[in-house]
């Protein structure tokens, strides 16, 4: 039976190299749709990346350790008090921080006013702790003037360039704070500009603002009290397993049942949502690109079956049973698939490692910043090489010339011996 | 007649390389064959004859000697020029009838005066004239498929001699016939050559076309061993 | 005609293997219904983009003080200070035939407080009846009703309604500063909710009529921030902008217009960068469907050698030969365009009348500001579909022409000696 395997193998193997220029034409589109397709997987995957990562260091990171409510109420109400926050430090710390977490920051947010003398906007308050905070945001790096927060910094804000321009502040000016605090009263806190930034999202340079933690407790009434842990990791797919080995850590603490431990997707949904609609066009354009090649290698391999038919008919009055003919078949459309795909991932792989592998510029292309769902494009894309896409491409293009030799397969089983032994050609 | 020979061939070598080991094929041919004459080529396989119908018909070039089909010599032309030659001066005639399977047999037999850029009505004039004659008329418009294979035969037949050339090469236009058909497609063509005075050569080793030609040339290892004159039984 | 020309030939051969023909043809049918099916989903990204970006609050072109931008300041009213007599502006816009409405609209910032919670908020004073006309904003209404032009009520998004713990009927106090210096306060009453389904306005703009909230901020009737403008076509506002401030300079008030390629250059420029896009589609869909059809053609002549010796032995010339195996590949580019268009248009326009929920794969999200909706929107793109038409029998005549000139320049000899 194996001797039987390895002819069907060998048959098919030089049934291709026969047809040489035939399996070479049908082999390079496939070629190029395996480069194609891979370097469209780690291109996008670099991208996705990158956008997670500057949106998740511009919100609360990661993974971020909340009270239950506040995902939905944004209310100060829901906070995690200071005890709580020592109990979730002291979890992560316990028995060593773990490897794949990379910051951790403390953060008070509340939702209310800035005003001067120009006017008034809504404004969203960070209260941060500025050292682990610069290094965890991005919003340090994209300082416009002036400077990032420090520590010992006092009634010090630093503020986005659209809010600024819109209070008429410049550097140095005073300006006041209202939001509700911890007690429900309407509170009043007057800060001095010490640096702007712009992010280049609207949205966010017209409306936030970080002043020190210890600033923005005092104002509040909640000293200590924070309404969420942020934590950023190495990347975003350890964001599944260290979300659950902190939950268990949680867990087995009095009063965790109050906290909730949220992931990207859920706290920034609209991220999720750019990230899932740009894999799934790629998936559908993937997806028709490769039902074209498909049907070139159909029409490779049948008419392969057709040429040959006297040829099976002699190999099955030789005793090849119609199954093996058909699997004589199979496995020569599975060689040639799999072959040029291979080598068309690899090449893919290559093309992008040596061309691109510092990053595609594509800076030519956007004069303008363009944002999605908060997050800044850069024109600069890192691709992100992943062993499991390279595993996904080749089950992808296994599955794909399985598809494509079923057809000629049941074609050549349907082949009647007495039929092509009469032909005389 | 003042006018030239049909065909004039003087010392035509051909030799090939097969791996390493050469095959003199044709081996300082000298023939001269007048119009109307209907010649056989006669001699075992391996001897020569596709070869030497090859290299008159500018199929292949020789690998020495000189060729003239009437008067032109084929050796000095380019494949431009031979094409030419060949749609003015020579009509083929092979084994497997090689019809154009997706055209008619009318579409088939005017194919070389297509090639001319005759008007219609006159092409159609002429083969359905050829038609009548060789008793295929009513079959115009059917596929090669539809055809048994003495009736295609004579399609190609028709198709070789519709352009009136100075010379048609048959190479064993009978070998796929059962001997009925032979006979039909053998008188036809002797009736064209008497009416039209269609000059034919013949490769073959089919004895009954051997006994109806009025020249037999016997080719030996790409050699003619002999060449005589002979009067066709068929004809009184 | 009964004349068996060149193309007749190449025509007559795609019957002979019907199969080999009909996959060839599925292949480059599949990759024009690729590109068009692509083209229309990323089209209908961008009309999605434009369409609720103006469409949604901004308007498709907006006119204001020359001052009033970027600061957007409470005192840089139409006309300065004085202000001006906005409806004889309005009535000269909407006279252009490109503007369908024109809508005046008051802004102002500050805190709303429910008594529980209290938030920072944007106000925004619409004139109820004319904002229909240029905005969905009073379409969104998702609960109770419109709010009495004369009475102090407001209508607020689901999202702000949540997080400051408000139903339809309570009572809301407003503090804004005002364009005297005072702090102006007033009672509310939420008449009703609004949702477009985009986080920054359901969560931070109320919604209150204009009167009202000029009286909140201390505003003269005939003082207001902008005029929001809808044209019957996004691509037509940047065209009637030009003539609008054209039309406007003889009223004397100082007036910028700008339409939305103005108000967001990144959108405009997202939607040529598509365009360019488009062609890379089409390139790449090709390119990969171009082998297929080249080994298509390269069998069907390498089956029929023997033929074409026998043309070429008859006396015709390589460059007839070259011409049948073109017009065969031309005629499967046809029969492909036409399974392609057949197969294509009706699916696009079923798809256009109902687009496909993809809410199970992703949510709302929000492209350069503007909110993308979760449906497999399609859009059809005539001049792409004539251009992709074209590109396919480019495609096919391209893939003939190696196996073309095989078949025209082969040896004749080789192949018929021995037959």
């Amino acid at each position: 039976m194996s001797s039987k395997t390895a002819v069907i193998a060998k048959l098919a193997l030089r049934n291709l190299r026969r047809q040489a220029r035939r399996s070479l034409l049908t082999a390079a589109s496939m070629i190029a749709g395996g480069a194609l397709l891979i370097f469209s997987l780690i291109l996008g995957d670099g991208t996705h990346e990158q956008w997670i990562d500057s949106a998740v260091r511009m919100a609360d990171g990661h993974l971020a350790v909340q009270s239950v409510g506040f995902q939905d109420s944004r209310a100060l109400k829901d906070r995690i008090p200071s005890e709580s926050r020592g109990l979730v430090e002291q979890a992560l710390r316990q028995g060593g921080f773990p490897a794949n977490i990379n910051d951790m920051v403390p953060r008070l947010a509340v939702t209310g006013m800035a005003s001067s003398a120009a006017g008034a906007r809504p404004a969203r308050i960070l209260g941060v702790d500025p050292v682990v905070e610069a290094a965890f945001s991005v919003l340090d790096e994209k300082v416009r003037q002036g400077r990032y927060l420090q520590s010992g910094d006092r009634l010090a804000a630093f503020v986005g360039i659209g809010l600024l321009e819109a209070l008429d502040l410049r550097l140095g000016s005073k300006f006041v704070l209202t939001a509700q605090d911890a007690g429900g009263e309407i509170a009043g806190q007057l800060v001095r500009v010490v640096g702007t930034f712009r992010t280049g999202i609207p949205e966010v340079d017209r409306s936030l603002l970080h002043i020190p933690l210890s600033t923005a407790g005092a104002w509040l009434g909640c000293s200590g009290d924070v309404t969420s842990i942020g934590l950023l990791l190495g990347n975003s797919e350890q964001v599944p397993q260290t979300r659950s080995s902190l939950r268990q850590r949680l867990s087995q603490h009095p009063g965790s049942e109050e906290l909730q431990v949220l992931s990207w997707r859920e706290s920034l949904p609209e991220l999720d949502a750019a990230v899932k609609i740009d894999d799934f066009s790629n998936y559908l354009f993937q997806g028709i690109l490769f039902g074209i090649i498909a049907l070139g290698i159909v029409n490779t391999v049948l008419m392969s079956v057709m040429y040959r038919r006297r040829e099976f008919g002699v190999l099955q009055a030789l005793g090849l049973t119609p199954g093996q003919s058909a699997s004589l078949v199979l496995v020569e459309g599975l060689f040639l698939t799999v072959l040029s795909g291979t080598i068309g991932i690899a090449l893919g792989l290559s093309v992008t490692w040596f061309l691109w592998g510092e990053g595609l510029d594509l800076s030519s292309m956007m004069n303008n910043e363009w944002t999605f769902s908060g997050v800044v494009m850069e024109p600069v894309v890192v691709p992100r090489f992943r062993v499991a896409r390279m595993v996904q491409g080749l089950s992808f293009i296994f599955l794909i010339g399985m598809l494509a030799s079923l057809y000629p397969a049941l074609r050549a089983l349907r082949i009647d011996v007495a039929e092509t032994m009469k032909f005389e050609r | 007649m003042v006018g030239n020979p049909a065909l004039r061939t003087e010392a035509v070598w051909k030799v090939f390389h097969q791996e390493a080991e050469e095959v003199r094929a044709v081996r300082g041919v000298t023939l001269t064959i007048q119009p109307g004459e209907f010649v056989v080529l006669a001699g075992p396989s391996g001897s020569g004859k596709t070869t030497l119908l090859n290299l008159i018909g500018g199929l292949t070039r020789p690998t020495d000697g000189r060729v003239w089909v009437d008067g032109l010599e084929l050796t000095r032309m380019g494949s431009r020029e031979l094409a030419r030659m060949r749609l003015e001066k020579l009509g083929f005639i092979f084994q497997s009838y090689n019809l154009l399977p997706v055209l008619s047999a009318l579409e088939n037999a005017e194919f070389p005066l297509l090639l001319r850029g005759m008007e219609r009505d006159q092409r159609e004039r002429r083969v359905r004239e050829l038609f009548q004659r060789t008793g295929l008329a009513g079959l115009e418009h059917r596929r090669p498929g539809k055809l048994s294979g003495g009736q295609q035969q004579r399609v190609a037949v028709i198709r070789a001699v519709v352009g009136e050339p100075a010379l048609v090469l048959a190479d064993e236009p009978t070998a796929n016939l059962d001997s009925a058909a032979s006979d039909i497609l053998l008188t036809v063509m002797e009736e064209l050559n008497r009416d039209l005075g269609t000059t034919f050569i013949f490769a073959t080793h089919d004895s009954r076309l051997m006994e109806r030609s009025r020249r037999l040339i016997h080719l030996v290892d790409g050699q003619i061993v002999s060449d005589q004159w002979q009067e066709s039984r068929r004809e009184q | 005609m009964a004349l068996p020309s060149w193309w007749l030939i190449g025509w007559r051969n795609l019957g002979r293997n019907p199969r080999r023909t009909f996959i060839t043809a599925l292949g480059l049918a599949a990759g024009y219904f690729a590109v068009i099916f692509m083209i229309g989903f990323a089209d209908g990204l961008k009309v999605e983009m434009i369409e609720n970006g103006t469409g949604l609050m901004t308007g498709q072109i907006q006119i204001h003080s020359p001052r009033y931008r970027p600061d957007r300041s409470l005192y840089e009213t139409l006309g300065g200070r004085a202000g001006a007599d906005f409806e004889a502006v309005i009535r000269t816009v909407v006279r252009d035939p490109a503007v369908v409405a024109a809508a005046p609209r008051v802004y102002g910032a500050g805190l709303l407080s429910s008594g529980q919670s209290t938030r920072g908020g944007m106000l925004m004073g619409i004139d109820l009846d004319r904002e229909s006309g240029v905005s969905r904003l009073m379409s969104s209404l998702s609960q109770g009703r419109a709010p009495n032009p004369a009475a102090n009520e407001l209508l607020i998004g689901t999202e702000m309604a949540r997080r400051l713990e408000l139903q339809v009927g309570d009572e809301v106090i407003l503090v804004a500063p005002a364009a005297d210096g005072s702090m102006g306060n007033d009672i509310f009453r939420v008449c009703g909710l609004y949702r477009t389904g985009m986080a920054e306005l359901d969560g931070a703009f109320a919604l209150v009529p204009i009167r009202s909230l000029q009286r909140l901020l201390a505003l003269d009737p005939g003082r207001i921030h902008e005029i929001a403008l809808s044209t019957t076509d996004p691509w037509l506002a940047p065209e009637a902008g030009r003539r609008l401030a054209a039309g406007l300079a003889p009223l004397g008030v100082e007036l910028h217009v700008l339409d939305w390629t103005g108000l967001r250059p990144e959108m405009l420029e997202y939607a040529l960068l598509m365009d360019s896009w488009y062609s890379i589609v089409v390139i790449i869909v090709f390119a990969i469907a171009l082998f297929g059809v080249a080994n298509t053609m390269l069998m069907s002549t390498f089956e029929r050698r023997r033929e074409f010796s026998v043309m070429l032995a008859l006396g015709a010339r390589p460059h007839q030969i070259l011409l049948t195996v073109i017009s065969e590949a031309t005629a499967l580019g046809w029969i492909s365009l036409v399974l392609g268009v057949a197969v294509t248009f009706p699916l696009i326009a079923w798809w256009h009348q109902y687009p496909i929920d993809l809410s199970w794969i992703y949510g709302d999200l929000t492209m350069l500001g503007a909110l993308i909706r979760p449906v497999l929107r399609i859009e059809y793109n005539f001049p792409m579909s004539m251009w992709t038409g074209l590109a396919l029998l480019l495609t096919a005549v391209t893939a003939g022409l190696y196996p073309a000139a095989r078949a025209a320049w082969m040896p004749p000899a080789d192949t018929l000696s021995g037959l």
